[in-house]
């Protein structure tokens, strides 16, 4: 027997009801009149822990009860689904599976988020036509003339020079059209960065901080290796995928926690790009290696570039924070960890 | 014929009207298991179980919602919610890009997402309130557009309005002069912020009248005033609060600064016992500053549920009787960011279900009337796409 509330439907009434069963899987109950209503034809609802089942009738109507185990055995015995649709269930009902998927998810999300973002953006990097990119560059250069980049003020034979340079090394074969310009800015100072469309912005700052034109090229390659990689595309599908995942797996998640949500993402997007860091710098140096320049260049001109920032007047506690952003080159020394062990691996001792 | 008739219009007699209690009957171990599962089948399909996973939550939440011994049912079907979904986190997908690399397209996606972002409300309301079911009789939600567009646009409109009228205004009769254009602009800027629990007022109005229960209207029986004394209280709260943290901060740092100096003076150094004591009660102060911060949103919180419940009525007879205290939602607050950071994050599941237990044990309804005297009203079905646009974008659609 099955204690509950009988709802007739179309209206909000409901009564103290029992329901039985017989062994045909014919449904009584006295209280609301019901005559042998077949127990396949109704509709029950899932199990989801001890909550309140609903027992739907072909006309409309509902039956409320508490009584979980009764209706799983009224189930099992007259509909013989003794597994489908309970699953989930017996998934959660037991700790062991419990604390096995609170693991397993744990492990995954790390999984996910150390190796699964980046290896699936740089997929659908490649994937991708070479137009994304350029389209996505689009307007960028124009938007950092009007509000962060002034015209260069080296001289026009100094630019020559450096034209040359960078037309010298630049590949034909990766797809893009490799554009070099020169800027001045206070704000930005000595920097250096690439857009995905293939344009390479260097800083006057830059050239005369630069101790000579092998580092000016060392850090040429070094933005040609962010092109190349498609970084710029890359990035953005790895925040878009860091936040969809968020999303998905948030999609449950209380408002409270959303601090503790920005906060990691903040974290894990940050070491992407740091990751392309070091994928730049080491396609600099095999770069340079193949032309005969020292990568020992590259080391030192970014140890310069570290240097210029942390001394500066316009000092980085100022403007550090987006700064540090917007160069996309996050300091530090951890950074040059793998450029090290690449150069040592050349000159083996 | 000189019978009276007694029944028609009769007021209520106060004394016939009983209070039911709302309760919670879920629990967080509980909610925990079927959470869990919940995040690794969505991850283990890729997220399409994202949408099964929000039904089965939604139906323990409801379900274990009781008001006089019955439950609440929440309807949805998961293939609705999942076709909402996919176009919701399409478009955001969409967005972050362009957010990325083409400013431009970011905000023309924004101001077309301004446009419809009233239908969208409607249309969430209507799909929340559509497959919330009570008694058997499901909720609803009216299709007014014209009042959400009346409402919601009202705001942003009548800040441009100002800003033209003020700035503009300013620089006309000053003949050009810039110092008075932003004078203007910010007359219009603080006439805005005056207007703002107005705003707030109208909304809250709005998603209560277009409600119904069966085919009987929920209405909204409060004025503007009480969203400017929440206001106006919230603000001198905060005032307070910041007030009262700056001297202390002020105090501290000021001892610790004489203590330094003291000690440089003297050529010694600070005793190890001393800086230890320092770096700890500013330290601790940087800590005071979440529960202030908390305590703050939970008074607004608190007094803005009594409030907006309390004025709400349904079909003339029922109504709510709300006793948020600001006191029990910041220790709520307080206490579940601890249970959140100490877990990991896996304590989220506790989290919500203490907050669930707390709402619905200072809720009541008062019925003057008995509950089984509403009658459904014809249901039609609805996309799950603005409930699903309005989750995946956060817009905080509701009361």
């Amino acid at each position: 027997m099955l204690s509950g509330h009988y709802q007739r439907g179309g209206h909000s009434t409901q009564i103290a009801a029992h329901l039985q069963i017989d062994a045909q899987g014919r449904v009584f109950c006295r209280e609301a009149a019901l005559d042998g209503v077949a127990f396949s034809a109704l509709t029950v609802s899932p199990r989801i822990g001890n909550t309140r089942r609903y027992l739907n009738f072909p006309g409309g109507a509902c039956f409320e009860t508490d009584d979980n185990d009764t209706v799983d055995r009224w189930v099992q015995e007259h509909r013989h689904v003794s597994f489908r649709g309970s699953m989930v269930h017996r998934l959660e009902a037991n700790a062991r599976y419990v604390a096995v998927a609170a693991l397993v998810t744990l492990l995954f999300a790390a999984t996910f988020l150390v190796w699964g973002v980046p290896w699936l953006s740089k997929q659908a990097a490649y994937a991708l036509p070479q137009e994304v990119s350029t389209s996505l560059g689009q307007g960028t250069l124009e938007f950092l003339d009007k509000h962060l980049l002034a015209a260069s003020e080296l001289s026009a034979e100094r630019q020559r020079e450096l034209a040359a340079l960078f037309a010298k090394l630049a590949p034909t074969n990766i797809g893009f059209e490799l554009k070099l310009e020169l800027r001045s800015s206070e704000l930005i100072g000595a920097n250096a960065f690439a857009l995905p469309d293939g344009t390479i912005v260097l800083t006057d700052d830059f050239i005369t901080l630069a101790a000579n034109d092998q580092q000016v090229a060392a850090v040429m390659l070094h933005e040609i290796g962010h092109v190349s990689g498609r970084h710029g595309l890359r990035g953005a599908l790895q925040n878009a995928g860091l936040a969809t995942l968020l999303v998905v797996i948030a999609g449950d998640a209380s408002s409270a926690s959303s601090l503790l949500v920005t906060l990691p993402t903040l974290l894990v997007s940050t070491s992407y790009s740091r990751d392309m860091e070091t994928e730049a710098d080491l396609y600099a140096a095999s770069a340079m290696v193949m032309r005969h320049i020292d990568p020992q260049e590259l080391l030192s001109v970014l140890h310069r570039l570290e240097q210029a920032h942390n001394d500066s007047p316009g000092d980085r506690k100022r403007d550090g924070g987006w700064l540090d952003y917007l160069s996309s080159h996050p300091l530090g020394e951890d950074r040059f960890v793998p450029l090290r062990e690449f150069i040592a691996g050349l000159h083996p001792a | 014929m000189t019978v009276s008739n007694p029944v028609a219009t009769e007021p209520q007699d106060p004394q016939t009207s009983r209070n039911l209690a709302f309760g919670f009957t879920g629990n967080g171990w509980e909610y925990f298991k079927i959470w869990i599962v919940n995040v690794l089948l969505t991850i283990l399909t890729l997220g399409i179980y994202s949408a099964w996973a929000k039904v089965r939550t939604q139906q323990y939440f409801y379900g274990n919602t009781l008001l006089d011994n019955a439950s609440f049912r929440y309807t949805a079907k998961p293939m609705t919610i999942l076709k909402g979904r996919l176009v919701a986190v399409a478009a955001f997908v969409a967005f972050s890009l362009a957010q990325e690399f083409a400013p431009k397209v970011a905000l023309a996606m924004i101001v077309a997402f301004l446009l419809v972002m009233p239908a969208i409300i409607v249309r969430a309301m209507a799909f929340k309130l559509g497959n919330s079911v009570h008694r058997n009789v499901a909720f609803g939600f009216r299709y007014n557009y014209k009042q959400a567009y009346a409402v919601f646009m009202a705001p942003t409109l009548a800040l441009i309005a100002l800003v033209v009228v003020f700035g503009f205004g300013a620089q006309m009769l000053s003949e050009g002069d810039q110092g008075a254009a932003a004078a203007g602009i910010g007359i219009a800027v603080l006439a805005y912020f005056l207007g703002l629990p107005f705003f707030n007022y109208l909304a809250s109005k709005f998603y209560v009248n277009n409600s119904r229960y069966g085919d009987s209207s929920f209405n909204y029986m409060g004025g503007a005033g009480g969203f400017y004394k929440l206001y106006g209280m919230t603000i001198l709260l905060g005032l307070g609060v910041i007030l009262l943290l700056s001297v202390v901060i002020g105090v501290i740092g000021g001892e610790s600064l004489a203590m330094l100096n003291a000690a440089k003076e003297s050529g010694g150094e600070v005793p190890p016992g001393q800086m230890m004591m320092m770096l700890m009660s500013q330290g601790g102060l940087m800590l005071a500053i979440v529960p202030a911060y908390m305590l703050i949103f939970a008074y607004f919180e608190a007094k803005r549920f009594n409030l907006v419940y309390g004025s709400s009525v349904l079909a003339d007879h029922y109504g709510f009787s709300a006793r948020l205290r600001t006191g029990g939602l910041a220790w709520l607050y307080l206490s579940n960011l601890v249970i959140v950071v100490l877990t990991l994050g896996l304590g989220i599941a506790w989290a919500k279900v203490r907050a669930a237990r707390y709402h619905l044990n200072n809720l009541e309804f008062v019925a003057a009337e008995d509950l089984d005297r509403f009658a459904a009203a014809q249901q039609e079905k609805i996309s799950a796409l603005g409930d699903e646009i309005g989750e995946v974008f956060d817009l905080g659609v509701g009361i």
